[in-house]
């Protein structure tokens, strides 16, 4: 054992070994980085992947676009929608939503929606034209509201169960099928 | 006589020191603040750009929070961490202090300390072995201490280098969604908003201020060939998210002048809205 120890590999194998082993660490860590990177990209999906789900729903309230006010508080599983009259996704999808609101009205669900970066008289006429007159919208002209409720575009869609936990996330024009299951589990969660 | 002197220009320069010290030390002014903040944040929907550099609808928004907040007395880390719940980590370009963090912020100075323990362990053994004529057989093997030595720069390197990768990956995952939302619909601009004002433009227009739309187009408008085609399109649509009545007049224009533009169609839609 010390006589091979004490009589050192040639220079070149030596070189090599060095290379091998310098190699492991680097290798291990891009692995680790590629792995992580793969599984964020599979959350893109529209099943949001918002870090906000299981935990407090942000704060919502201000001013309405119909003039009113309002101040969000748990009590009822509440559908959160951001939206804005410049996007054109949100045009087809607020007729779904504005009907699904009028269906689960009186059932302990109700929907607030958050207009972002948006002109009033805009987001007005808008709802006139999708048939959504009468829809909670709270107005967030600077894009402060979408953005504490961690929103990246529009529309997003939120649920938000009756102990004001967000329990589902939904990126792009929400899929009515989806919303109502996932609506259907938040009233579940409560008894 | 010459030692008084000595100490009172001693004095006289740590007194000099201790201002310049204290003036040059002032601490950021809240502006300042939410510049650095901003320039610390990843912006969600663009590609390796910070809330600073972009002027997408959510970077606005995001500057907005920070200006709040930082008016509102919150501290730098406070400001971050609200982002990380809502964003995730991986919207503060700097390591946090969680998760993987911590490995990345003390991996470099860690391989830097381990290497050079390993040199003057190795230094140390050499002189006493020297000293001693000991042999071989006490020290380390050359190539073991030689793979601890690599070992040591290669994660030194590997850390920042898988760090910045990671980010680098993300914002090309980020990349299509970028593309979906920032292209204009219909008019068919490549050109990045910094090179081409009609671009520039219609993103302001798209980000809720019209105004500003209108400033940059408004000059243009006039201009023979598609930059002025494009111009008076995008003025029109500024001139009617800014609800100013002249809208009209300059929509009917554009539907007049260019009555084959892909988006006449829809401009006459509009009209009769």
């Amino acid at each position: 054992m010390s006589e091979r120890l004490s009589t050192p590999p040639p220079r070149a194998r030596r070189l090599r070994r060095l290379c091998l082993v310098a190699l492991v660490p680097v290798l291990v860590l891009v692995g680790v980085v590629l792995v992580r990177a793969n599984g964020q990209s599979a959350d893109a999906s529209p099943h949001g992947s918002s870090p906000l789900i299981g935990h407090r729903a942000p704060a919502l309230s201000g001013p309405t676009v119909s003039g009113g006010q309002y101040t969000y508080r748990p009590g009822a599983v509440t559908v959160v929608n951001i939206w804005a009259s410049w996007c054109s996704p949100c045009r087809s999808e607020l007729p779904t939503l504005v009907r699904l609101a009028r269906q689960w009205s009186g059932h302990g669900v109700d929907v607030a929606t958050i207009d972002t970066r948006d002109g009033v008289a805009l987001a007005a006429r808008f709802l006139r034209q999708t048939g959504g007159t009468g829809l909670l919208a709270v107005r967030d002209p600077k894009g402060v509201l979408a953005v504490a409720w961690g929103a990246t575009g529009v529309p997003e869609t939120f649920v938000v169960d009756a102990d004001g936990i967000v329990r589902a996330h939904w990126n792009g024009p929400v899929d009515p099928t989806w919303l109502s299951r996932e609506v259907a589990d938040a009233q579940a969660r409560k008894s | 006589m010459r030692r008084a002197a000595v100490v009172v220009l001693a004095l006289l320069a740590a007194g000099l020191l201790a201002v310049t010290l204290v003036v040059g030390h002032r601490a950021p002014t809240n502006a300042e603040r939410v510049q650095h903040l901003s320039g610390e944040l990843r912006c969600p929907t663009c590609v390796a750009q910070t809330v600073a550099g972009s002027n997408t609808p959510v970077a606005e928004g995001m500057r907005a929070e920070v200006t709040r907040q930082v008016a509102a007395g919150r501290s730098d880390s406070q400001i971050l961490s609200w982002f990380r719940q809502r964003y995730g980590e991986d919207i503060v370009l700097m390591p946090s202090h969680h998760g993987i963090g911590p490995i990345l912020w003390v991996a470099p100075g860690g391989a830097l300390a381990i290497g050079i323990g390993a040199i003057l362990w190795r230094r140390r053994r050499r002189g006493a072995d020297r000293r001693q004529q000991a042999t071989p057989e006490h020290g380390l093997p050359n190539a073991w201490l030689a793979a601890v030595l690599a070992l040591a720069v290669a994660s030194g390197v590997a850390v920042p280098v898988a760090f910045s990768l990671q980010h680098q990956t993300g914002a090309a995952d980020a990349a299509p969604a970028a593309a979906a939302t920032t292209s204009p619909s219909g008019s068919a601009s490549t050109l990045p908003a910094e090179t081409d004002p009609i671009a520039a433009a219609f993103e302001l227009l798209k980000s809720g201020q019209p105004d500003a739309a209108e400033a940059i187009v408004r000059r243009l408008a006039d201009r023979p060939g598609k930059t002025g085609t494009l111009a008076l399109l995008v003025l029109g649509l500024a001139e009617r998210a800014a609800e100013d009545p002249a809208a009209t007049a300059t929509l009917r224009r554009f539907v007049r002048e260019h009555p084959k533009h892909p988006a006449a169609a829809q401009v006459r839609r509009l009209l009769h809205q």
